[in-house]
């Protein structure tokens, strides 16, 4: 090992420092801060909504257990040291069940690790949210599917969800803090979207997901719920619109295909399409330590616990994730891009990568012919 | 978003890294070997005898130093670090799409208190929310 001096030795601790707050020597602002880590804390959520992709709501053999505080402190550790990230989301389930939740979220702040949480917003009541803040939890991600309670209750299965979800949010309003609402576009609450995103405007949200109904878990049984490809263009249109009024941060985050919806006039949306392996690729870690190239994906790359991350991020697991592809998609010029939309969804619906996904699957017929 | 604390603590970082590389600078400068200002050595150098030649040949060798190219390097470079835009909003994780390139939203809290206050006369929200709101 070379041996510095005093100075250098003090410039170099100087310089991880300010690396550690963002800031290159260089001058240059970093890359944004991906790829992302996902922490399913938990299988358990105190609602049962019928859009769930938990892949564990269809095949619960993929998960063996919940690891104790202790162990997710040592892989949050582990992960760290390995993948030297910089923030991890929280997760489930419905990750505030945990009733060592705010420890866990405390070891995170001692390594100085920020964090986001994704809630139902049912148990963010005024003390634990102001422990997130006073911890490193810097997005906050609550789900509102309705103008009205029936329609977001029936989705959820959960009588009252409507008003507790919107009850978080008026605490985040008060608190000012950083939250992203999400809307769930399903054939039943679609027509919904100005109003609720309006809504969740007013409620303070700083960013806007719209994420079209991706079966998955307890969804793969309501494919009822998929949502048409009109109306996704009308959602898309209000959407865009609003984004425009309100100098929203919105993003679809579940592939649209450009197959199926021209998305070159929603000029304010972020369009984004299957992120694995990528520089914003959000791996995911399972309750028990496994982990998945994506929240939607049935597909296990290894175990935290025991392997490395790099191990299994250059394994076939992931190659061979990658590169599926239904046969009709392989002729399109748009694959490498598009990726035929969400490969995790098909593998979950119709048991192989290679399947199309679902949404596309329902709309084959509208596909273009490929010159 | 960075804290006042954490910016100051930044600032306060550059501050000193940009002290300690001057005086370490004006110290490697001050501290470094001069050039030397001799005149340059005449060597002479007397070969063997070759056995066949009658005369001794002396062949004497005038070597110039070159000039001084040796400049101080100082230990520690100068660095000007940048300090990223304060309105740094954290991406909410499920943003799947190359995102960054978007413009982070300055909020426009009037169209926002206009809207909430339509929705509230409207009566959008369940009374408690209604009531945080407009209070």
């Amino acid at each position: 090992m070379p041996r510095h001096n005093w100075l250098q030795t003090t410039l170099r601790r100087w310089q991880r420092e300010l690396a550690a707050e963002g800031v290159r020597l260089s001058g240059r602002r970093p890359a944004h801060a991906g790829p992302y880590y996902i922490l399913e804390l938990t299988t358990r959520c105190n609602q049962d909504c019928r859009y769930c992709y938990n892949v564990w709501k269809l095949r619960p053999e993929l998960v063996t257990g919940e690891m104790d505080t202790g162990g997710w402190c040592d892989l949050i550790a582990k992960l760290q040291d390995e993948a030297e990230c910089r923030r991890v989301t929280f997760s489930g389930g419905e990750p505030l069940l945990r009733d060592d939740f705010c420890d866990i979220l405390a070891f995170c702040h001692r390594r100085r690790l920020a964090s986001i949480l994704i809630t139902n917003g049912q148990r963010l009541d005024a003390g634990t949210l102001a422990f997130c803040l006073d911890h490193g939890v810097d997005m906050f991600e609550l789900t509102l599917l309705g103008a009205d309670a029936a329609t977001h209750d029936r989705l959820t299965c959960t009588p009252g969800s409507w008003e507790r979800a919107l009850a978080a949010m008026a605490r985040l309003y008060k608190a000012q803090a950083p939250w992203c609402g999400v809307f769930v576009a399903t054939s039943e609450n679609i027509g919904q979207a100005r109003q609720v995103v309006e809504m969740l405007v007013a409620l303070g949200a700083t960013a806007i997901m719209f994420n079209r109904f991706n079966p998955g878990g307890r969804g793969t049984h309501h494919l009822n719920l998929m949502p048409g490809v009109e109306q996704v263009q009308e959602a898309l249109a209000v959407v865009d619109e609003l984004a425009a009024t309100y100098d929203l941060f919105a993003s679809a985050s579940i592939p649209i295909m450009p197959c199926l919806v021209d998305t070159r006039p929603y000029r304010h949306i972020g369009f984004g399409f299957c992120a694995a392996a990528r520089d914003n690729a959000y791996y995911t870690v399972g309750p028990d330590g496994r982990v998945r190239p994506c929240n939607h994906s049935a597909t296990v790359l290894g175990d935290l616990r025991t392997q490395s991350l790099a191990e299994m991020l250059a394994g076939p697991v992931l190659a061979e994730f990658t590169a599926a592809a239904p046969e009709v998609c392989r002729p399109c010029p748009g694959l490498a891009a598009c990726r035929a939309g969400c490969r995790a969804a098909a593998e979950v619906c119709f048991g192989s990568l290679a399947e199309p996904e679902p949404w596309l699957r329902a709309n084959l017929d509208r596909l273009p012919p490929v010159p | 978003m960075a804290t006042p604390d954490k910016q100051r603590k930044s600032l306060m970082l550059r501050l000193k890294i940009t002290v300690v590389s001057l005086v370490a600078l004006a110290l490697s400068a001050a501290c470094s070997p001069k050039p030397t200002q001799k005149t340059p050595a005449i060597m002479c150098y007397e070969p063997a005898v070759p056995t066949d030649t009658p005369e001794p040949i002396v062949t004497c060798y005038t070597a110039t130093a070159p000039p001084p190219t040796f400049t101080p390097t100082p230990t520690v470079m100068c660095y000007t670090a940048t300090v990223p835009p304060p309105t740094f909003t954290p991406t909410p994780t499920t943003f799947t799409s190359p995102i960054s390139p978007l413009p982070t939203p300055t909020l426009t809290p009037e169209a926002r208190r206009l809207l909430r206050e339509r929705l509230l006369a409207e009566g959008r929200f369940p009374q408690d929310v209604a009531r945080e709101l407009g209070s």
